[in-house]
């Protein structure tokens, strides 16, 4: 069932909010660029992701970008195609219900050129973004990259 | 640390409370430039150049192509134009490093920069999408005078306001100012010799028993906020150089940058208040006491 | 030209001044011999100048590339806290024109989110300590930088003179 509408402002941008029809159960993926991927010695293979990757926009809305699984599905869409098109990327996801027990929000903010675009807003301070990392799991693993979640 | 400097405009006050119902500009108070009593002053100083100005994050919504907008804010006193490359970012940072030469500027899409020249051509205002300066220079015949720190600085504030005023139609918003800096350009000539000796002029330096033929020096010193934490610095260079005419002269250039304690205008002023205090201290320090005497010290 | 900020008009080639004065000595021509050259000196100029042209979307959200003045920033950073032979850093870009310098090494870690020029929060942890991670609001002066990436690479030194 398609999401319903999110709150707008006057501008009719939308406004952070926790959005009920995302359960806790629905997964929340978050598309990682190669631009992510930093050196570190104490990881197997080297390579590992940056909290960069988890870092909210200080501008516009000021969340950070997601998209949405359970609508892309139900738009009879291969979620992870959608993520890795037009450009190859990397991802990972989270369950809602984890994002927002560490008090994040889960918003629904589509955009002309993504539907299933979503928003997580909250603190990104560098303990949670840590802990982002720690617990991210891989949706679209990326070859040599060391993600803690795939090595536990 | 010398007293704030606060400026107020009525008639900007004015413009903002009818037109500008969005703006999230404040007013700015005004009192006349406080120049400390122990300041030291100048007659006949060998100024033949000063430069003020700010650094601030590329304006929203802000294109080139505007550039003609924002001239017209100036044209009636400023009404000759000219494009040039653009200044690249400079910034002051400390460190155990750092070091007075920086190599290898980043390279980026850059606005060009204009100079908006005045009808006597002494007085400049450079802009590009991240900067707004005031130069006051010696044209022709060198005998138009300084109008000294508390005239420009005024004029400065208007220039910086009406930009910002500009900038907030476009999307309402605030300049945010990441750096200022104030420069004093001196050319110490001797116009009674052929030759000028470096010593009769420099305390910093001195040749007991031979004079160059030329030199170079430059150096820094940190200026401090009151709490002893480094907000800019005081960098000094110096060199011998010759006039088109052949006469030789010393160059000595005195340049205050660093960061102000808010983002704000109001705050931008209070810095390069503090940053003339320190040119104008060393400037002193560093020249000799005849020089001084030739310069109709007063204070 | 005054060669801090080209703001001063007085001897810039750029436009004819009201006589055009020249310095004596070509500063431009001196060669310093005693610098060594910085192991991470041409890899991040490389890297800031890659990150200012990212293409818009790079992310795959929409995030414009690297600001310049925030990039000229970081790179006088690194000039501030980095020595000749400092490990080079990994720098990424963020979504808004920021950007985060890391170092991560066997002994611990140091990330500078460099969110504009003159706001900068810093980060640091080491490996094996009982000490979580320290983090700064830092402005123009990265003197404490400095010492975060000396105990680093100390600690990473140490083992090899022991073994010598």
């Amino acid at each position: 069932m398609p999401l319903s509408k999110p709150p707008l402002d006057d501008t009719g941008e939308v406004t952070p909010h926790d959005h009920h029809d995302i359960s806790n159960e629905d997964r929340v993926i978050r598309r990682i660029s190669e631009e992510h991927f930093v050196l570190d010695t104490k990881v197997s293979g080297g390579k590992r992701i940056s909290t960069m990757a988890f870092q909210a926009s200080s501008d516009g809305n000021r969340g950070m970008s997601v998209d949405l699984e359970a609508s892309i599905i139900d738009a009879g869409l291969d979620a992870k195609i959608f993520v890795t098109t037009p450009k190859f990327f990397g991802s990972v996801w989270f369950l809602a219900g984890f994002l927002r027990a560490e008090t994040f929000m889960v918003g629904y903010d589509p955009l002309p050129d993504n539907a299933h675009h979503g928003e997580v807003w909250g603190i990104f301070s560098k303990g949670r973004q840590k802990k982002l990392l720690n617990s991210a799991q891989w949706f679209v693993e990326v070859d040599g990259v060391f993600l803690p979640s795939a090595a536990a | 640390m010398p007293a704030s400097v606060r400026f107020f405009d009525p008639d900007i006050e004015a413009s903002i409370g009818s037109g500008h119902k969005e703006s999230t500009i404040e007013p700015v108070q005004r009192a006349p430039v406080i120049r400390p009593p122990d300041l030291p002053e100048f007659g006949k100083p060998p100024l033949n150049e000063v430069v003020l100005g700010v650094q601030f994050d590329a304006p929203a919504g802000y294109q080139q192509i505007r550039a003609g907008e924002v001239w017209k804010l100036y044209s009636g006193d400023f009404p000759q134009v000219q494009e040039l490359p653009p200044l690249p970012p400079s910034f002051e940072t400390f460190g155990p490093q750092a070091s007075l030469f920086s190599f290898g500027p980043i390279n980026g899409p850059m606005h060009n920069r204009f100079w908006f020249t005045s009808t006597t051509g002494d007085e400049i205002i450079q802009f590009q999408n991240d900067r707004l300066l005031h130069n006051w220079r010696k044209v022709g015949d060198q005998s138009n005078e300084y109008p000294r720190f508390d005239t420009i600085v005024t004029k400065f504030l208007s220039e910086a306001r009406s930009l910002e005023e500009f900038f907030s139609s476009i999307t309402p918003q605030t300049l945010r100012i990441r750096q200022c800096e104030l420069s004093y350009v001196n050319h110490i000539k001797d116009c009674s010799i052929e030759k000028i000796k470096v010593s009769d002029w420099l305390k910093v330096l001195l040749f007991p028993s031979f004079e160059p033929d030329d030199f170079a020096l430059s150096f820094r010193k940190t200026i401090r906020s009151s709490d002893g934490g480094p907000i800019g610095r005081l960098t000094c260079e110096s060199s011998t150089a010759v006039e088109p005419s052949g006469r030789h002269f010393i160059s000595l250039t005195l340049t205050a940058r660093g960061v102000p304690e808010q983002q704000s205008i109001a705050s931008a002023l209070e810095f390069l208040a503090r940053g003339r205090d320190v040119i104008v201290n060393t400037f002193a320090e560093v020249t000799t006491d005849s020089a001084h005497r030739v310069w109709e010290r007063t204070a | 030209m005054n060669r801090l900020s080209g703001i001063s008009l007085t001897g810039t080639t750029s436009a004819p001044a009201q006589g055009v004065v020249q310095a004596l000595r070509n500063r431009d021509a001196r060669v310093l011999i005693t610098d060594r050259p910085s192991v991470w000196r041409a890899d991040v100029v490389d890297r800031l100048n890659y990150l200012c042209c990212l293409p818009v979307g790079w992310n795959g959200y929409g995030a414009g590339p690297v600001n310049f003045n925030t990039a000229n920033f970081a790179l006088r950073v690194l000039e501030s806290v980095c020595s000749s032979d400092t490990p080079a850093p990994s720098i990424v870009p963020g979504p808004s024109g920021d950007l985060q310098i890391e170092w991560h090494l066997e002994t611990g870690d140091i990330e500078l989110h460099i969110r504009a020029p003159n706001d900068v929060h810093g980060w640091f942890e080491t490996v094996g300590t009982e000490q979580s991670g320290q983090e700064a609001q830092l402005t123009i002066d990265f003197t404490e930088v400095a010492h975060w990436i000396k105990k680093l690479l100390e600690s990473t030194r140490a083992p090899i003179k022991a073994a010598a």
